[in-house]
């Protein structure tokens, strides 16, 4: 049995001081096996390994603000576009209505424009202007009759460039200053 | 010694098997577990997680616009707030939410609302956490308010439907009522228009606050198509201007016109006086709330004395030089006495008969035509049937039964009695004689174009040869010749361009004496230009008295110069081929 047995070799302190108590003259040293060499990194290792899992959760935690710090940003500007949008709906909306035609009848008609009552047309063979009379009318509101109603248009405030009524007298006056005087036959437009 | 290491290590080694047994356990009843949460269990856990902490909120599709041919918008969808406010909070939390009276005021200085009204609504119910301030604010009153900071008033977004053209085609377009749409294109297109909502969830922590980025889309909001129309958004405004002001020197308790394009059917105006305003249909009377053009028919009158000439020079029973026995006052025997309105030349040709609109003179060319095939070309010709249009409440009108054909009907349907038609159908009839006999199917939609892009046209059947090309130029040379020689070719002309007209005066069948009474229906149909046809105008008018259709000549030309003005009609060329209106 005891031939089978195998040799333990004690380690630690206690049995090292022991043997060398018996043994002054340390005929033989204890060194520690491949296994025990190999054994201490763990200690290293699992240094490591918590480290790691701290620097993961550090990087993690890091990540994590940075990603909602970037979310609650997406999340502003998310609300800001819904805003411009609400902006830009509302402001086509009062586009669409100044567009609107009675709108710019009674603008036309605040600048002092009034519609000819009919048609004209120019002859090209004879350069004279010829008119196709129109209706009568009767109730004498000329071309601003408004007779189409809209319920949108009317709050709606005429912009006038001078910030008033223009006198159409003198806007004629003007134009007709302005125009250079016609030659004989058909006025050909200038070109470059 | 040894004996006792050996039973040192035999504990050990139970011990250790006893650990990993124990390690082994547990690692398998987390595996299990982890098997059960993550895959067995895990579309249920993540309900139940998302369930707690999830909210659903609906997602609105925007209605889609209503466009006209060059894409003026004639109907939108816009955004509104309303103001809703807790009692409950306002009125119990006065210490801490300031004074209720000053809030209200300030929201009233910016809604233009009596604050005292609006202090009793909160106070109707004290104990509410719900009741309505304000509806319908725009964005910048909705702004305004908010910036007022009150912590008991909040805003809730609405969809509404704005028309900013106002009654430009307001007859055509409809309106919305609360839950859907009632009338015009609103109501007939629905299919293209209308949206679907959709739904969306996200997260929301323990206080309520939204939780950025878990937004999820559980069923996206699809947005409605763009219906784009044929119509011209402002020869439709000129055309309703101008009806407005005739019905107004006629004292007209109704008016209409049509313009339809010869080439393709389209309608490019098509106008209802009075009509409404669809952004305040509540406030318009009941009766116009459709459109007329659409709904009411009417008896055409002597407008249809050309289709009837038409339709007999083309089974070739008569032809445009034909002498007829057309006395100012003639008996037809069984279908009785039949007399015009003025005297003329009793000698009159088909042309004649047409230029003098004799009555007498049509009725002879009536009776000529056999029955069945004069009852097909009608229909043909778009009478007795509703248009392709297929507008809401639209009539087509009242055609008789060919056994319903009595000896008087087949005549004095000639000049348009005993039946009944919409503008647009004679519109639509006149377009076919401009356009060499083919029956253009007459359309009001030109497409419909969905968010994705996708352009879908309305399938609007095939164009019909209703009479033969040479018939259809015929019918309108003799046009011409009534443009010439009808006596108000002043009125009418336009210079450069040939026109082809004719004029109808129809009485009006007294409802209760149900004989014809003083009220007249008064018409002028024709062609834009004449030689080289591209528009088709008809202009009624519902006089209550008894009118001359004559005086509706210079509002047919006030509309036909529009027309060639705004779509660059070519001046005409050539001369009329002058037809001889007496034998």
């Amino acid at each position: 049995m005891s031939a089978t047995t195998p040799i333990r070799i004690p380690s630690g302190r206690h049995l090292r001081s022991e043997t060398v108590a018996r043994h002054p003259r340390r005929l033989t040293e204890v060194v520690t096996t491949k296994r025990q060499r190999r054994a201490r990194p763990r200690v290293l290792h699992a240094l490591v390994a918590i480290g790691g899992v701290i620097a993961i959760v550090g990087a993690q935690l890091l990540l994590t603000i940075a990603i909602s710090g970037g979310a609650y940003r997406i999340s502003d500007l998310q609300q800001e576009q819904r805003a411009l949008t609400r902006e830009s709906l509302s402001l086509g909306e009062q586009l669409a209505v100044a567009a609107a035609t009675q709108h710019l009848a009674n603008a036309a008609a605040s600048l002092g424009m009034i519609p000819a009552p009919g048609a004209a047309f120019l002859d090209l063979e004879t350069g004279v202007a010829v008119a196709a009379p129109g209706m009568p009318d009767t109730n004498g509101c000329g071309g601003a009759c408004n007779l189409v109603p809209n319920a949108l248009t009317k709050s709606l405030p005429l912009v006038l460039p001078t910030g008033g009524r223009i006198d159409p007298l003198a806007a004629q006056s003007a134009t007709q200053a302005e125009t250079p005087p016609a030659s004989t036959g058909i006025p050909v437009p200038v070109t470059h | 010694m040894g004996e006792q290491n050996g039973v040192r290590t035999r504990r050990g080694g139970r011990r250790f098997g006893v650990v990993i047994v124990l390690v082994l356990v547990v690692v398998i009843a987390f595996a299990v577990r982890l098997v059960d949460i993550q895959i067995v269990s895990a579309s249920t856990l993540t309900q139940e997680a998302r369930d707690r902490r999830a909210f659903q909120a609906p997602v609105y599709g925007t209605r889609g616009d209503i466009i006209d041919r060059s894409g003026n918008v004639l109907a939108d969808s816009v955004e509104r707030y309303d103001i809703t406010a807790s009692p409950k909070v306002a009125l119990g939390f006065t210490e801490m939410n300031g004074s209720v009276e000053a809030a209200l005021q300030g929201i009233a200085a910016i809604t233009g609302q009596d604050p005292v009204a609006m202090m009793a609504v909160l106070q109707e119910d004290p104990t509410s956490d719900y009741a309505v301030l304000s509806e319908d604010l725009t964005l910048e009153q909705y702004q305004a308010i908010d910036a007022l900071g009150i912590p008991w008033a909040y805003a809730v977004r609405v969809q509404a439907r704005t028309y900013p053209n106002g009654a430009v085609a307001g007859s055509l377009l409809g309106f919305l009522g609360t839950d859907e749409p009632l009338a015009g294109l609103e109501r007939s297109e629905d299919a293209c228009l209308a949206a679907q909502d959709g739904v969306i969830s996200y997260e929301r922590s323990e206080d309520g606050v939204r939780i950025p980025d878990t937004e999820v889309v559980e069923e996206p909001a699809v947005n409605g198509g763009t219906l784009q129309l044929t119509i011209d958004r402002d020869l439709q405004w000129y055309l309703q201007e101008s009806v407005a002001k005739a019905a107004g020197n006629f004292a007209a308790t109704w008016g209409s016109a049509a313009v339809v394009r010869v080439s393709d059917g389209a309608i490019m105006a098509l106008t209802d006086w009075p009509t409404l305003d669809p952004n305040d249909f509540q406030s318009a009377d009941p009766g116009v709330t459709g459109s007329r053009a659409f709904a009411i028919p009417y008896e055409p009158g002597s407008i249809m004395k050309p289709i009837n000439a038409a339709i007999a020079i083309d089974l070739g029973t008569v032809a445009p030089e034909t002498g007829l026995d057309a006395p100012y006052r003639r008996d037809f025997g069984e279908a009785g006495i039949i007399t015009d309105a003025t005297w003329h030349d009793p000698h009159l040709t088909v042309t004649g008969s047409l230029v003098e609109s004799s009555n007498t003179g049509t009725s002879a060319i009536a009776d000529t035509m056999p029955n069945e095939a004069r009852h097909d070309y009608l229909e043909a010709f778009g009478f007795g049937h509703t248009t392709e249009v297929d507008f809401t409440g639209e009539s087509g009108g009242y055609l008789p039964e060919l056994q319903d054909w009595d000896a008087r009907t087949r005549l004095v349907m000639g000049y348009g009695q005993a039946m009944s038609t919409t503008i647009l159908q004679m519109a639509s009839a006149y377009a076919t004689i401009g356009n060499d006999g083919v029956r253009m199917p007459l359309k009001l939609v030109q497409s419909c174009t969905l968010p994705d892009g996708t352009v879908q046209t309305p399938d609007i059947g095939e164009p019909v040869q209703v009479i033969r090309p040479e018939t259809a130029a015929a019918t309108r040379n003799m046009l011409e010749m009534v443009f010439l020689h009808n006596g108000v070719t002043d009125s009418l002309a336009i210079p450069g361009y040939r026109l082809g007209v004719k004029s109808g005066t129809a009485e009006v069948v007294d409802p209760e004496t149900g004989t014809y009474g003083n009220r007249t229906v008064i018409s002028y149909a024709g062609l834009v230009p004449v030689d080289r046809p591209e528009y088709a105008i008809v202009v009624s008018l519902g006089v209550p008295w008894s009118a001359y259709s004559s005086n509706l000549a210079p509002y047919w030309r006030v509309v036909a110069s529009q027309v060639i003005s705004m779509f660059h009609v070519q001046p005409s060329t050539g001369s009329p081929n002058e037809i001889p209106v007496t034998w």
